[in-house]
């Protein structure tokens, strides 16, 4: 591109000036391709660097850190490690989750030593002493220390009180300082100390964690000084598990952008195809007169160079808005689902603002290589003839398709048959895509062909005949709306089978009548053992589940370990994927474990298979009975029988009972149970009540994936638009000669129409079996391989009738303005144009 | 100058196959003027798209000034045909998004010629040509006639030694391709070049130094 003229490059430049709509068009593909992209990163990042920043915080120098797996920390450990000489600095730390009356989400209430604290979270030691603010410290026992994000969201300055919730105990607190912490996107921390928190958290005696500082020497030394129930975690262990958490909420969004951008470089490679196809006579001018095919390549990527620069940074700065809002619904869903995340956690990062700009130029460039490489190499004979073209294009159909199907298949074997990781089935997704989009023109020319042995007459005759005649044009666009429209189905079905999946395994498993649980089991509160009895003594009661839990660190992820004795009515709740019920049911009885689907994928654990489990300070080898469907946590559950359980935890009370009424009378279970109710802090929830509660949860988590996915198709919708625009502008003298015909204007813009349904039509018929595969894929292959899910392929019948609704109607809203043009241009000076 | 040799180009379309001619030979000297007349189909803009190396003949060779054509690869037709071949079409083909100005002075910036230099080798010609006040204006919004005048002087810009034109007035009434013909071959006459001039009008060709009539594939001189 060294010897480029000018003047070549002032006449695309024109020509772009000329063809402002198709320009600007091209420019909105990009610009949403890489928004949405962009926007999806900024949200997905913003929740992550908010509870990483959090932790950090929290974590601030430490390198390792002792904990008692599931359970706290003897005060003893610490006080004898710190003194002994010649120690590491260590720190005690009492933390644990808490709610703040009036707000929703969780906060993390840290109790921490205030003259332990220098080496750590210099920030907490450095709290100045300003007004004696150490003394308050050490002296009032509700003396709090929030962030300034933290105050503001809590709506309290110093000196105001702020209610707590801890296990349904109401605690009040004093504001005693707000501190300005930089980097404050964390909002969860509630800074008390120790003695205070300790107090509150009932750690009498104990601790939530010792921090430490080590080097590889001090390590040893720690090591050979603690007991063995106590285990030394580096920090980076210790946090894995947590911010996995939520994982699977990232993926699906994740894969919604990149499917938007997929749709996005159709676009743009629709757009700039459409630019060759105009250009087929410019070009052939350009070569007969001695311009190189070499030069011409240039020019046109030239061209897409001066396209994507503005549209990409049109599209960054369109992300950023889009992430703005985004951020606020992943905000919001996370601090639901998981922990506390502030809505100004937005920050531009650089990494995802480098991302974006690369993908944009990239998937411009990508996209326009082959129409500029078809249009440099074509010889300028046939670029002058249009015809050549579209028999060109109709000749290279069959080798498209086969292709696409070759891609298709691959896209599948990856997917489905080759052993990899979620890459690959991502990888194998978008060759899926790919595969069909490029086997779409073939479908045209099929469906084309049965349309034309239909008797149709008048204007849907000649657009069918127009469809075929110009599918050199029309076919990137239709496989451009494809795309959209089958990603649309995908994930729309893959989020119905998730939803089919949760609610059946949902409405198995709670399979009781009444489910009782302390008054703050959301916070960890649990039942004591007088009311258990009372309850599950109840006449009314015909049999009874009862549910213990912890959790248990295990190969990186935070494992619930259930330990239940369960009533039969409860057993035929489990979904077993992996084991016969009756020899299950025994080796449960006998000792072996029950484990859930996500962590048998994940350890590879099947049926008979041997794991151990940190238990009593020891590692512990169970025997697996078998593997039953679960959606509750994707780190994995594991049910072990009541018995075996407290053999290891025997203090551990009981978190849920689930009672049976029998053949009584459900009704008179509830009234004897809510009379108890008066007595203890319980809590009665019917199993419709936690169903209905889940679903409208799982519904919240998805609301993110309704926005993304009219996104896709406001891509499309452009996409489809373009093409229509673009074919109007150089049909303009074919619309002159039908008017000179006799054509009214109506029936040029009613010719559009129909085209632009037709279009809609044969999108919409190609999309619903690719989007079938993509589901399968994305529910067979991305969400067994990510989370070690599986669920029933659900699909439902109303969203394919919306997804052929949405084309047709993307169609013909598309249509409205080149039909309106069209019918309004004086036919006269287009039958005059040379 | 332009030597053509036992040429030969068939066109397969499918089961059919349509000889256009099979041992084609003829040639044309420097400066010379040769008009190429035959009814429609006979095969004329295939020949000069042969010759200009547009398109590859089945058999047979074609030589500019004694270089082989028909042997250069499709990179270095193309530069032969920037350098030595200018073209004047019967559709003007004009680039749209250039001014008259532009065109004109486009074959010559396509070699590398300075700018000031082009735009002034555009406005001489231009004024030749009787456009001289039309240059910033763009080919639409010119007559016919004009536009064919522009298209000319873009032919002649870069002193091709060949001028290929393919029925330059087969667009225009009369008069106008009256005085078309009468300006091609006369600055062709006055630049030296060699002209080759595709038409099937009988007073077009009258203008040329030589009339070679093409029919069913050959050659007759008049």
């Amino acid at each position: 591109m060294g010897s480029f003229s000018p003047l070549l490059l002032r006449a695309g430049l024109r020509y772009l000036l000329r063809h402002r709509w198709q320009a600007l068009l091209a420019l909105t593909g990009i610009a949403l391709g890489v928004a949405v992209v962009l926007a999806v990163e900024l949200a997905n990042s913003g929740a992550r660097a908010a509870f990483r920043l959090s932790a950090q915080q929290l974590q601030g120098k430490a390198t390792h850190r002792l904990v008692v797996p599931g359970a706290s920390l003897p005060d003893e450990v610490y006080v004898r490690l710190q003194g002994e000489a010649g120690g590491p600095p260590m720190a005690p730390v009492a933390s644990d989750w808490v709610r703040v009356a009036g707000h929703q989400g969780r906060y993390r209430l840290v109790g921490f030593d205030l003259f332990a604290e220098a080496p750590f979270r210099s920030q907490l030691a450095g709290l100045s002493d300003a007004g004696g603010f150490v003394r308050d410290w050490l002296t009032q026992p509700d003396a709090l220390v929030l962030g300034q994000a933290t105050a503001r969201a809590l709506a309290v300055s110093e000196g105001d009180t702020l209610d707590i919730v801890y296990q349904g105990r109401p605690v009040t607190l004093r504001v005693l300082r707000v501190e300005a912490q930089p980097g404050s996107a964390g909002q969860d921390l509630l800074l008390v100390d120790i003695a205070t928190a300790k107090s509150i958290l009932g750690l009498t005696g104990r601790l939530s964690h010792v921090d430490l500082i080590l080097d590889a020497g001090s390590e040893q030394w720690v090591r050979q000084r603690i007991p063995h129930d106590v285990q030394l975690l580096t920090v980076a262990e210790q946090a894995q598990g947590v911010t996995r958490l939520s994982a699977a909420f990232e993926l699906n969004l994740t894969a919604m952008s990149l499917l938007a951008l997929l749709v996005g470089m159709f676009l743009i490679f629709n757009a700039m195809t459409f630019s060759m196809v105009q250009r087929r006579t410019l070009f052939g001018r350009l070569r007969a007169i001695g311009v190189t095919p070499r030069e011409l390549f240039g020019l046109i990527m030239l061209e897409a160079v001066l396209v994507a620069v503005p549209g990409t940074a049109l599209g960054m700065l369109l992300g950023v808005w889009l992430g703005q809002g985004l951020t606020r619904l992943v905000a919001a869903t996370v601090s639901e689902l998981y922990y506390n995340v502030s809505v100004t956690a937005l920050h531009l990062q650089w990494p995802a603002l480098i991302t974006a700009a690369v993908l944009g130029l990239l998937a411009t460039l990508l996209a326009t290589l082959l129409p500029a490489l078809q249009a440099a190499r074509t010889p300028a004979l046939t670029t002058l003839s249009r015809a050549a073209l579209e028999q060109s294009a109709r000749r290279a159909i069959p080798v498209w398709a086969a292709v696409g199907l070759a891609m298709l298949l691959a896209g599948l074997l990856l997917a489905l048959a080759l052993p990899g990781g979620v890459i690959l089935s991502f990888a194998g997704l978008f060759m899926l895509v790919v595969g069909a989009a490029l086997m779409t023109p073939l479908v045209i020319r099929v469906l084309h062909r049965l349309l034309e042995r239909c008797a149709l007459s008048g204007l849907w005759r000649m657009g069918v005949r127009d469809l075929d005649r110009h599918l050199s044009r029309l076919g990137v666009a239709v496989a451009a709306l494809m795309v959209a429209l089958s990603a649309s189905i995908g994930v729309g079905v893959m989020v119905d089978s998730m939803r089919a999946g949760v609610n059946s395994w949902l409405s198995d498993l709670l399979s009781a009548d009444l489910y009782v649980a302390a008054d703050a089991f959301a916070e960890g509160a649990t039942l004591p053992a007088p009311v258990v009895e009372a309850v599950s003594g109840l006449p009314a009661v015909a049999a009874f589940s009862r549910y213990r839990e912890r959790t248990l660190p295990l190969a990186g992820r935070q494992v619930e370990v259930i330990g239940a004795q369960l009533a039969p009515a409860s057993r035929q709740g489990f979904t077993l994927t992996g084991g016969g019920p009756s020899s299950v049911w025994q080796d449960f009885d006998a000792g072996a474990l029950l484990v859930s689907e996500p962590l048998a994928y994940h350890l590879g654990l099947q049926p008979g298979a041997r794991l151990e489990l940190p238990a009593a300070g020891r590692a512990v080898g169970f025997t697996v009975a078998g593997v039953f469907r679960d959606y509750a946590s994707e780190h994995g559950r594991i049910f072990m029988d009541e018995a075996v359980y407290r053999q290891f935890w025997p203090d551990q009370p009981v978190h849920t009972l689930a009672l049976f009424a029998g053949d009584g009378d459900a009704g008179d279970m509830r009234r004897a149970v809510s009379e108890l109710a008066g007595r203890f802090a319980i809590v009665i929830t019917p199993a419709r009540a936690i169903l209905d509660e889940s679903m409208a949860v799982f519904e919240r988590t998805f609301r993110i994936t309704d926005v993304l996915r009219v996104l896709s198709l406001i891509v499309a919708f452009i996409g489809v638009l373009s093409a229509l625009m673009a074919l109007q502008l150089e049909r303009g003298k074919e619309y002159a000669v039908l008017r000179a015909l006799g054509l009214t204007r109506g029936q040029i813009a009613g010719l559009i129409g129909v085209e632009s349904l037709l279009m809609g039509l044969l999108a919409a018929s190609v999309a619903i079996p690719t989007g079938l595969l993509m589901a399968w894929v994305l529910i067979e292959s991305v969400q067994r391989r990510a989370f070690g899910w599986t669920m029933p392929f659900s699909v439902d019948g109303g969203l394919l009738l919306q997804t052929l609704l949405t084309g047709l109607l993307a169609a013909g809203l598309a249509a409205i303005y080149p039909a309106w043009r069209s019918a309004q241009r004086d036919p006269a000076p287009q039958l005059r144009e040379d | 100058m332009v030597r053509v040799d036992k040429l030969a180009k068939v066109y397969c379309s499918g089961a059919t196959r349509q000889v256009v001619f099979e041992a084609l030979s003829f040639a044309v000297e420097r400066g010379e003027v040769v008009a190429l007349v035959g009814a429609s189909g006979s095969g004329k803009t295939t020949l000069l798209n042969l010759i200009s190396g547009i398109d590859s003949p089945d058999s047979g060779s074609v030589s500019l000034d004694g270089v082989e054509v028909t042997a250069l690869a499709e990179p270095e037709r193309t530069l032969l045909r920037r350098r030595r071949v200018g073209f004047v079409f019967q559709f003007f083909n004009l680039i749209p998004t250039l001014t008259v100005g532009e065109n004109v002075a486009l074959p010559l910036e396509l070699l590398g010629e300075g700018d000031t230099a082009a735009q002034q080798r555009a406005a001489d010609l231009l004024q030749e040509v009787g456009l001289a006040g039309l240059s910033p204006r763009y080919p639409e919004t010119l007559s016919g006639g004009e536009q064919q005048r522009a298209a000319i002087a873009r032919a002649l810009a870069h002193r091709p030694a060949l001028l290929l034109a393919d029925e330059p007035t087969g667009n225009l009434d009369e008069d106008s391709g009256g005085r078309i013909i009468e300006l091609l071959t006369g600055l062709a006459r006055r630049q030296h070049t060699t002209m080759l001039l595709v038409t099937h009008s009988v007073h077009v060709a009258a203008a040329a130094d030589r009339v070679l009539h093409l029919r069913h594939g050959c050659l007759a001189a008049s």
